[in-house]
């Protein structure tokens, strides 16, 4: 028998206060050689509702880094540390629990944020150094069992707690997705991981195998191990085991949800039978998933609109139903129907998400800088530099590809000084340029600080009008000007801060009997959205 | 996505971009207008008498024959004539030119300096092999026309008569009828390269009925053959022919000849021979007539009969 140790929530609670905080992390992008995921991010929002619906953790005790990379998470959790910090010193009696959620890449060193990397030596640091009693860690990430193998850990289908209400536990629990060497998998049809996508099930209700409305961390994983396993054992992938790791001092089970009858829930009586998903119409996606029969099944939900599903071989049975603040709707009660997997509704949903994931990452951009030619003998005595504004259109690849499209257009004043005709006359330049660029960008590094560089083509129109109080002379010329692009920036959030610098070869004979070309240089900062 | 499947349409792509243009952007069009200017006649030639100014010195009779003074009022036209030509384009060196064409450039209008009031276009045309350059002068009363053309000029690579490689008509008529200004008469002015040799003709410009001057310049000193047509004694009968031909040295020493003939003089003519040392100092004269008082010995003379 294993003894993880006693916490409950609060309700009833004789000993000492208890305090909970959580850490929520995930990101779809890892290591540019991974495939993005498409649910890492939205798996991590459901966690995180559930803990604040039903876990007992105020909406201000859960930190969430969603899309950001390792010095972003690591920030955060120091503001969580100070938060944990300052609980302490309020009720020095108080029992502080920490769970860290990941949903994400990962291998068998650490988690992938991004482009960056967390090892899993870190996240040991972190869960030590929380000042938390009891520190939980559920990673749902490829290759996560390599953290629980770290100390031992063990894929067995279930682990059995002993059941106290007491809060005198102090220690460690870990739980991962897969094993050291498997994968975790997404689905499609469920719109998220199958870890979390049966961890939120089960902490929703499904997983209370004793009905006393205590959802517990032995239950939830006995949950999610199984379903886990049964799910993805015909996959392509195969099989995936989650593992746990353990390492706590006391008594008891640690409850992670609690189901009181006051919450509003999806009753799913006996008398029914199968596997019913829960679907949310509104936040569209599924909620979790109820296997009914042996006993009554709660699915405890928020107030709103509901499609429940129970899949067939051919075809669904649907029910589209509503769910009141504070009603137990019985589902024996609802009316099904049925329907074709074709007219499934959060299939459709689903399905537009994946492909809104599938996409390259987009950036459209402000440009505002200098165009001018790069030899001061060609500024000086042909075409004065010119101020630009204008906009550009940037596509990201994971691989790091990216392709953009930019168009700008500007105007200058001057005094053209040509010593050999020993002549100075003021003039105005002006120049339109439409380019189109290819090429490589780096990893994002820190507050997602890039670079790139790659080839540009550009059609340019160079302007001048000559004022020496003779005749107007307004010249111009036209060109296709292959060059070079570098640019380096931020990408803080959705926000896009470049400088990007274009050197360019124009095609033109500037002189009788001079070169054939003459280099230009485009210096633009730019800012930007991208999505 | 591959770099490597765009390398292809990327090089092509290139390649259209390295021959792909057009339009000008370049200084051409300022070194043209300097071609242009330089191509106008600046003729710094000083047609000053060697030695300063000189006090003639005249025998007793025939100072009407002497050589000396028609020689130096001749160059004093000549200089005068150069002096009108360099005022009239001088404009053209420091404007911008108000039309610009791949042969032809176009300066002013502006004000005209020797006549107060007046204003001049200068048009300036090329052949494309640049060997021969024209120029129109056109002068009105207002900056803004009518424009009458009143003087043409032409100069060649290639000598056009003789050695003379440029030549300039002006017709005082012309500008007067345009400008409202009193004047009259018309003048060629024609000029080697450098200027050394210059020709003036003059037609009815004050009492002169017809003159031509040309004078041929050469290692300080000189050599002048004038013939005219005018009223010497300006008593409003015929005018006589009037023959001159004089050399001088640096140092303004030399001789001349000078013939008149017809008009009231009817059939009789008559040449003076005159040779002068470089302070004027009469040095010989002798007339075939004898309307002059014969002075001083030939032998004297530094210089042969021009």
């Amino acid at each position: 028998m294993i003894t993880l140790g006693a916490l409950t929530l609060g309700a009833g609670l004789a000993y000492a206060e208890v305090r909970r905080f959580a850490l929520i992390a995930a990101n779809n992008e890892g290591d540019p050689d991974t495939n993005a995921l498409v649910f890492a991010e939205t798996d991590a929002k459901k966690v995180q509702r559930t803990l604040t619906e039903l876990g007992g953790y105020g909406p201000g005790d859960v930190w969430m880094s969603l899309g950001r990379d390792r010095p972003t998470l690591l920030t955060v959790f120091g503001e969580l540390r100070r938060a944990i910090s300052d609980a302490r010193a309020q009720d020095a009696e108080a029992e502080i629990v920490f769970l860290f959620y990941y949903s994400g890449h990962a291998d068998e060193q650490g988690l992938q944020l991004g482009r960056t990397q967390l090892t899993y030596e870190e996240l040991e640091r972190m869960l030590d150094n929380s000042g938390a009693d009891v520190r939980l860690a559920l990673v749902d990430g490829c290759n996560s069992g390599a953290l629980t193998r770290r100390k031992g850990g063990t894929m067995a289908p279930s682990f059995v707690f002993d059941v106290t209400e007491r809060l005198n536990t102090q220690g460690t629990v870990i739980i991962t997705s897969s094993t050291g060497d498997e994968a975790s998998q997404e689905s499609d049809e469920i719109g998220g991981s199958y870890f979390t996508h049966y961890l939120v099930s089960g902490m929703r209700g499904a997983a209370d195998a004793d009905g006393d409305a205590k959802v517990t961390l032995s239950e939830v994983y006995d949950h999610v191990y199984r379903e886990t396993v049964i799910k993805t054992a015909n996959t392509r992938i195969g099989a995936q085991h989650p593992t746990f790791d353990w390492d706590l001092a006391g008594e008891g089970d640690v409850v992670l949800t609690d189901l009181d009858p006051a919450t509003s829930a999806l009753l799913f009586p006996s008398s029914l039978t199968g596997a019913y998903a829960v679907f949310d119409l509104d936040r569209r996606e599924f909620v979790g998933e109820v296997e009914a029969g042996a006993q009554t099944r709660r699915l405890a939900v928020r107030e709103g609109r509901y499609l429940v599903q129970v899949r067939f071989p051919t075809h669904l049975k649907v029910a589209e139903v509503r769910v009141n603040s504070g009603q137990q709707l019985d589902m024996s009660a609802a009316s099904f129907r049925t329907m074709s997997y074709n007219d499934d509704v959060a299939k459709g949903h689903i399905q537009r998400e994946v492909r809104r994931a599938s996409r390259p990452e987009s950036a459209v951009r402000l440009l505002v800088g200098t165009t001018s030619a790069v030899q001061a003998q060609v500024v000086n005595e042909v075409l004065p530099t010119m101020g630009v504004g204008g906009v550009s259109y940037r596509v990201d690849w994971r691989g790091g590809q990216w392709l953009a499209v930019d168009a700008f257009g500007g105007a200058g004043m001057g005094t053209l000084t040509m010593p050999e005709l020993n002549l100075s006359v003021p003039a105005r330049s002006s120049v339109a340029s439409v380019g189109a660029s290819v090429g490589y960008a780096t990893r994002s590094g820190w507050a997602g600080a890039q670079a790139g560089a790659g080839l540009r083509v550009a059609g340019l129109y160079l302007g001048r009008s000559v004022d020496d109080g003779g005749a107007p002379l307004n010249q111009y010329a036209l060109a296709l000007s292959p060059g070079l692009v570098v640019w380096g920036g931020l990408q803080p959030g959705r926000l896009v801060l470049d400088l990007e610098i274009h050197r360019q070869v124009v095609p033109y004979t500037l002189e009788e009997g001079g070169s054939a070309t003459f280099p230009m240089r485009d210096v633009l900062l730019s800012a930007g959205v991208r999505w | 996505m591959s770099l490597g499947r765009l390398a292809a349409p990327l090089g092509i792509f290139t390649l259209l971009a390295l021959t792909a243009c057009g339009g000008d952007l370049s200084n051409a069009v300022f070194v043209e207008d300097a071609a242009f200017r330089a191509a106008l006649p600046q003729l710094a030639v000083s047609l000053a008498w060697p030695g300063g100014e000189v006090i003639v010195e005249e025998p007793a009779t025939g100072a009407e024959l002497l050589s000396l003074p028609p020689t130096q009022d001749a160059l004093v036209e000549l200089a005068g004539a150069l002096d009108l030509l360099q005022v009239t384009v001088s404009p053209a060196l420091s404007l911008s030119p108000s039309e610009r064409g791949e042969d032809y450039r176009v300066w002013g209008p502006y004000p005209f300096e020797e006549a107060p009031g007046s204003f001049i276009r200068l048009e300036m045309s090329r052949t494309r092999d640049r060997a021969l350059y024209s120029v129109a002068l056109q002068a009105a009363a207002t900056s803004l026309g009518p424009w009458t053309e009143f003087g043409v000029g032409l100069w060649s690579e290639e000598p056009l008569e003789d050695d003379l490689v440029g030549e300039l008509g002006w017709d005082w008529g012309a500008f007067g009828a345009a400008t409202g200004a009193e004047a009259q008469g018309h003048f060629t002015l024609a000029w080697s390269e450098g200027g050394e040799h210059l020709r003036l003709h003059l037609a009815e410009i004050g009492g002169l009925e017809e003159a031509t001057m040309s004078v041929l310049l050469a290692e300080g000193g000189g050599q002048l053959t004038t013939e005219a047509r005018v009223d010497l004694d300006d008593a409003g009968g015929l005018p006589e022919s009037l023959t001159l031909g004089s050399v001088w040295d640096a140092a303004g020493a030399g001789r001349g000849a000078l013939s008149v003939s017809g008009g009231d003089l009817g059939l009789v003519s008559n040449t003076a021979e005159h040779c002068w040392a470089a302070d004027g100092a009469l040095l010989w004269f002798s007339d075939e007539e004898g309307w002059g008082t014969t002075s001083g010995d030939e032998l004297a003379c530094a210089s042969p009969p021009p």
